[in-house]
């Protein structure tokens, strides 16, 4: 008999054995339906000594919170460190570390801190750090990741008394304390930052802040440890487990199998490719819950991509519920704006209605080819979309959209470049030069459609990766963001939206929901999309089984 | 007479080197007439050995016309087709994106071969180069080559792919160069123990006497009995050469997505393997299994037990 | 000991070599670290500048190497771009894993590799087929693809070992990093038994074990003073070779099975352009290298007095 053939059938074997035992799946899964996302999970009935959590992003590079910029710190430092003002698991912005604000004339604002607030060391939380640190956002020595047009927009910072600091800016701005709730307004202690230098957020320093939680120890490349801090200055919100370990894992097969076999507890942001064997597994449950994640491809305004005509055309034509359905495992839906639906703490009836004036989500084939005849663009040119190879799933979307791009003429050319250096396309122009678009799993940093359209088609803005700009949106954002009334402002930024989605400077794919797996024994978790600057790890906690 | 120090591995690899070459010599020197040649080498074989000389042809066969005669277009698919099992219409099944596995297989056979045969053409004619410069300047040209192999010796491959590869870019060119260029220090090291044998002997001499210059010697007749040498060494790394691709292929150095490469394919089908679709990285690690192992049986049953048991590269 | 200074004198030259190679390569490849520290959100061009100058960017490449290289004998290697953590405690942490990795992985090669050689060697018959057999499929089996097979079958279906990580303590370590381990050594097992299945069938067949047994010796003796021993010198050099190489083809595995090792460390650390660290692993690279490479030298004047560490030709 032929070796070989005994040696492949074995293996062939050996590796059926292991596929069937993960389970199958080739029934796509029914359609989400965005009122079937949570907010909350169910509150746990006791208290645990220890948790075992994944940051499926990977390890921190800092826990320095001016650095916490992207998934993998934020998703720590939001337990360690507080801000000025605290979103809320149902999106809504809250004071926290000040406890009130006042409007002095629409450029100033003055904050009074709370009191009783100490940092980890246990000494009290004075106007000094709060100053010193909202300053760090503007000292380029310190280089904070969360420099922007809204930091450079603030004109000063004083203390003004012993327990108040007042702001001014430069130009009106009333969504500025919503950037509070982000690290822009995270308060760290002055003297530790000044004592450890360089290392200040490594393993080696760390930080020093007033979070639930405090950093026991950091093993590089494997965990963080986190340990409650039992002075915490809100009390009814002390942490419910003494010590949670985050690891750092980012394969996605591990991750499946360490969440599957209950090695880890549970994490945010599941893998598509695990959705369907954690949705069945026994040993937790997977919850979907209100996000304010998308996944959009960024035109970089050249190219074949570069005409609006174009984008609009080819997004009619591609089947994105289709994508919704299969490479997202049903736990999306496809996307009618750029602000994911949703996304909104003030304003809901506007928002709400505007949605329906917007275009459809389904495949209109005929209405595309209509639209693109008013391209000016050479349409033989290919067009060149990349993506980070490490993240297969883009790969499928952008190979969805080829086949949509077929049918009107178009031929689109994915193009990989490895995950570590995908970033420069957010940064460098000179990276972004020579390819019409590349990927993004954004998010709205809090719900106002106000601040996250400012950022994508005002000039300038820290997301306009095109140099998009067309006076009247330009226009109707600055007045948006002068008007004080909520619901006045949100009906300026609908009409701003529908201007952008007229244009598309962004294709929008779908919108994704959170995607939270815990294990029967920990619940508590807030299900929605907060977890990057609300402190989830405190609300976990044992459910009793 | 040039003195030179070696080290024992040297010697070793010299000594293993030198028998092979009998052997081999041996091998293919056997009758002058072409058909008993090809009866002898069928005779050596064996029918497992035939067999394996089925497999590769038909491998070869995939990579040269394969591409024209694909069922689907191996680079199309719609995710709306994703992980289907075998059926009448695809034989295969599909992979995530939808796209016909048995079509990407055969595609896959392209670069598959085609990079490994970069990567043993370049170490071949790079390696040959340096060490029969080497060998016939002798003295300090052979000694300041040497350590240039040194320094290119102390890289493990892989830094030097990753290297290569961020320079230029990935690409199927790129990661073959890069890994030829991990190849040639073991490669010249060998041809150069074998070449030195051959520079000393009298007939060389003579030629140099004659005032015959020294390119022609080299290539006239040093070469002629060293590359019996550098065949076997092709055919090794070859397999090597397969294997270390697929690697960098799968890492993302190498050839990349939509292509169709079956290290390619490991990779791409890791996710499907987790949700129990194994077929996309099951089948095209086969693929490679078979082809390697089909290659290595008949190498190692052409060249002689000596050609089997040379150490790496 | 003239040439034990000899070959560390040699070895320091190739490392500095190696390294000027690195930076340049660094240097040459496209794109600004500072572009690559964050992933999918922008920072504003001041903050990039910032960072160019705190970590002298802009300063030309002769420059920054030399600061580098004078910081390397004050013991300081320098800062990760991407954590601003000192390298050297960085790395410190790193390595442990990756070293156990690579020892476990040797271990496993020797033992393995020349046991089983030696029992094809010696036996014959089935269990010398068996070997020969499994060692070209284990040739042709790519390490990356053996550790997902080994990861399916044995992790995730049969659940005898751990899915992820290096463990702790030393029973704990053991556990975690058999299934890496078998998948890094498992092409170097195969090569290393074939190798040795050969020497030893030559040697067996060499005039002093034919005098042994003539002379009536007993069979075990004559099998290990004699064959294997004599034997054992283009092993060493290959197993040598192998074990060198261990180090750099951790990564694939490291990535696999989600070690914190050293390898996983550093394709990002290259494609990030971080500087320092890339520098630092592929020093630690090279001085593996040299150093088992000079290991391997020194134990052949163990094993063959014959074979003086002088100059020959």
């Amino acid at each position: 008999m032929n070796k070989k053939l005994i040696s492949a059938g074995a293996a062939g074997v050996l590796l059926l054995l292991a596929g069937c035992s993960n389970g199958g799946n080739a029934k796509a899964p029914e359609a989400l339906d965005s009122k079937d996302l949570l907010v909350t999970t169910p509150a746990p009935t006791g208290t645990l000594d220890r948790i075992v959590w994944n940051n499926n992003f990977g390890e921190p590079p800092s826990i320095d919170p001016i650095k916490a910029a992207d998934y993998p710190a934020s998703g720590v430092v939001s337990n360690l460190c507080e801000s000025l003002f605290q979103i809320q698991p149902d999106f809504s912005i809250k004071p926290h570390l000040a406890k009130s604000v006042k409007n002095a004339g629409n450029t100033t604002y003055v904050y009074e801190l709370q009191d009783g607030v100490t940092f980890w060391d246990g000494k009290p939380m004075t106007a000094d750090d709060v100053v010193f640190s909202l300053k760090r956002q503007l000292d380029p020595k310190e280089i904070s990741y969360w420099a922007s047009s809204v930091t450079a927009n603030i004109a000063s910072v004083e203390k003004t008394g012993p327990n108040e600091v007042t702001v001014k800016l430069k130009t009106p701005d009333a969504t500025f304390n919503n950037n509070l709730a982000t690290p822009v307004g995270a308060v760290v202690e002055k003297a530790q930052r000044e004592k450890a230098g360089v290392d200040y957020g490594n393993p080696g320093s760390g930080v020093m802040c007033t979070g639930p939680y405090s950093v026991a120890s950091w093993k590089q490349g494997v965990s963080i440890t986190l340990e409650r801090y039992d002075g915490y200055w809100k009390t009814d919100k002390k942490a419910k487990t003494k010590q949670v370990e985050i690891q750092f894992i980012t394969d996605p097969a591990s991750i499946t199998n360490a969440l599957a076999t209950g090695a880890v507890d549970g994490s945010y942001d599941v893998p598509l490719s695990a959705v369907g064997q954690l949705s069945k597994s026994g040993s937790g449950q997977l919850f979907r819950g209100k996000s304010m994640q998308n996944m959009a491809i960024i035109s970089t305004g050249t190219g074949t991509l570069g005409d609006p005509a174009v984008r609009k055309a080819l997004t009619l034509a591609t089947d994105r519920e289709a994508i919704a359905r299969t490479v997202y495992e049903g736990t999306s839906t496809a996307a009618q704006s750029l602000v994911p639906a949703g996304g909104w703490a003030y304003g809901a009836e506007v928002f709400e209605a505007a949605r329906k004036q917007l275009p459809a989500v389904t495949p209109n084939l005929e209405e595309a080819k209509r639209v693109i005849k008013d391209a000016k663009v050479d349409l033989s040119k290919p067009i060149k979309i990349v993506y980070p190879i490490d993240r297969t799933f883009y790969a499928d979307i952008i190979s969805e959209f080829a086949n949509a791009g077929a049918k009107l003429g178009l031929k689109i050319e994915p193009s990989g470049v490895p995950g570590a250096q995908f970033g420069a396309f957010f940064s460098d122009p000179k990276a972004r030069a020579g390819a019409d678009a590349f990927v993004t799993t954004n998010y709205m940093n809090v719900a106002d459609p106000l601040i996250h359209l400012a950022a994508i088609a005002g000039p300038g803005g820290m997301q306009n990766y095109s140099g998009f700009s067309d006076p009247k949106i330009t226009g109707l954002l600055d007045k948006a963001r002068a008007t004080t009334d909520d619901t006045e402002r949100a009906k300026l930024t609908v009409e701003a939206e529908a201007l952008i989605m007229d244009k598309e400077p962004w294709l929008p794919v779908v919108d994704s929901s959170t995607r939270l797996y815990m294990n029967k024994r920990v619940t508590g978790a807030p299900a929605s999309f907060v977890y990057l600057y609300y402190p989830w790890a405190a609300d976990l906690g044992g459910s009793g089984k | 007479m040039a003195v030179k120090e070696t080290t024992a591995s040297e010697t070793a690899a010299s000594e293993t080197a030198a028998s092979e070459t009998a052997v081999l010599a041996d091998a293919l020197a056997a009758p002058a007439s072409p058909t008993s040649r090809l009866a002898g080498a069928r005779r050596r074989l064996g029918w497992i050995g035939m067999a394996c000389v089925g497999v590769v042809a038909a491998v070869v066969l995939a990579a040269v016309v394969g591409q024209f005669l694909v069922p689907y277009d191996p680079t199309v698919g719609s995710v709306t087709q994703r992980h289907l099992g075998s059926s009448a219409e695809h034989l295969l099944g599909t992979d995530q994106a939808g796209r016909d596995i048995f079509s990407r297989l055969i595609a896959g056979a392209r670069t598959s071969l085609l990079g490994p045969l970069i990567v043993v053409g370049a170490t071949a004619v790079a390696g040959s180069a340096l060490a029969l410069t080497a060998v016939w300047f002798g003295g300090k040209v052979d000694a300041f080559l040497g350590r240039v192999l040194d320094v290119l010796f102390a890289f493990p491959s892989l830094l030097l792919a990753i290297l290569g590869v961020a320079i230029f870019g990935p690409g199927l060119v790129t990661a073959s160069i890069a890994l030829a260029v991990a190849y040639i220090p073991y490669s010249a090291r060998v041809i150069r123990s074998v070449a030195l044998r051959e520079r000393h002997l009298p007939y060389v001499k003579a030629a140099e006497l004659q005032g015959i210059n020294g390119f022609t010697i080299t290539v006239r007749h040093i070469l002629p009995n060293v590359w019996t040498q550098i065949l076997t060494g092709s055919t090794i790394n070859f397999g090597y050469a397969i294997v270390d691709l697929a690697a960098l292929s799968f890492l993302g150095l190498g050839i990349q997505p939509p292509e169709a490469d079956w290290g390619l394919m490991i990779s791409n089908g890791q996710e499907s393997l987790q949700q129990g679709f194994p077929e996309q990285s099951l089948y095209a690690g086969l693929c490679i299994v078979v082809t390697v192992a089909a290659m290595a049986y008949i190498g190692e049953r052409l060249g002689g037990r000596a050609a089997a048991g040379r150490s790496k590269r | 000991m003239r040439f034990l200074i000899r070959r560390l004198l040699a070895l320091g030259g190739v490392l500095i070599a190696s390294s000027m190679i690195v930076f340049g390569a660094l240097y040459l490849a496209p794109g600004s670290p500072e572009q690559f520290l964050v992933q999918g959100r922008t920072v504003s061009p001041e903050v990039l500048e910032a960072i160019r100058a705190q970590y002298s960017l802009d300063d030309p490449l002769p420059v920054r190497y030399w600061n580098w290289l004078s910081g390397l004998f004050t013991g300081d290697m320098g800062r990760s771009l991407l954590t601003q953590q000192d390298v050297g405690a960085l790395l410190a942490s790193r390595i442990p894993t990756t070293l156990s990795l690579a020892v476990y992985a040797a271990v496993l090669i020797i033992i393995g590799g020349i046991g089983l050689g030696i029992l094809a060697g010696t036996r014959g018959g089935v269990a010398e087929r068996i070997v020969i057999f499994a060692s070209n499929l284990g040739i042709a089996v790519p390490t990356f693809f053996a550790a997902l097979v080994l990861m399916s079958v044995f992790s995730v279906g049969l659940g005898w070992f751990p899915v992820f990580g290096a463990g702790e303590g030393a029973v704990d370590r053991v556990w975690h990093l058999t299934l890496p381990a078998l998948a890094l050594s498992l092409p170097s097992i195969a090569v290393i038994a074939r190798i040795t299945r050969t020497a030893i069938v030559e040697e067996s067949e060499s005039e002093h074990v034919l005098i042994a047994v003539a002379r009536g010796l007993p069979k075990r003796i004559i099998l290990w003073r004699h064959t294997v021993r004599n034997s054992l010198l283009p092993v060493t050099t290959a197993v040598g070779m192998h074990i060198a190489g261990l180090v750099a083809g951790a990564f694939v595995v490291e990535y696999a099975f989600t070690l914190d090792g050293i390898g996983a460390l550093l394709v990002n650390s290259v494609q990030r352009k971080d500087f320092a660290v890339v520098q630092a692993i592929a020093l630690i690279m090279v001085i593996a290298f040299g150093v088992v490479n000079l290991l391997v030298d020194l134990l052949y004047t163990v094993i063959d007095p014959r074979v003086r560490l002088k100059k020959g030709q």
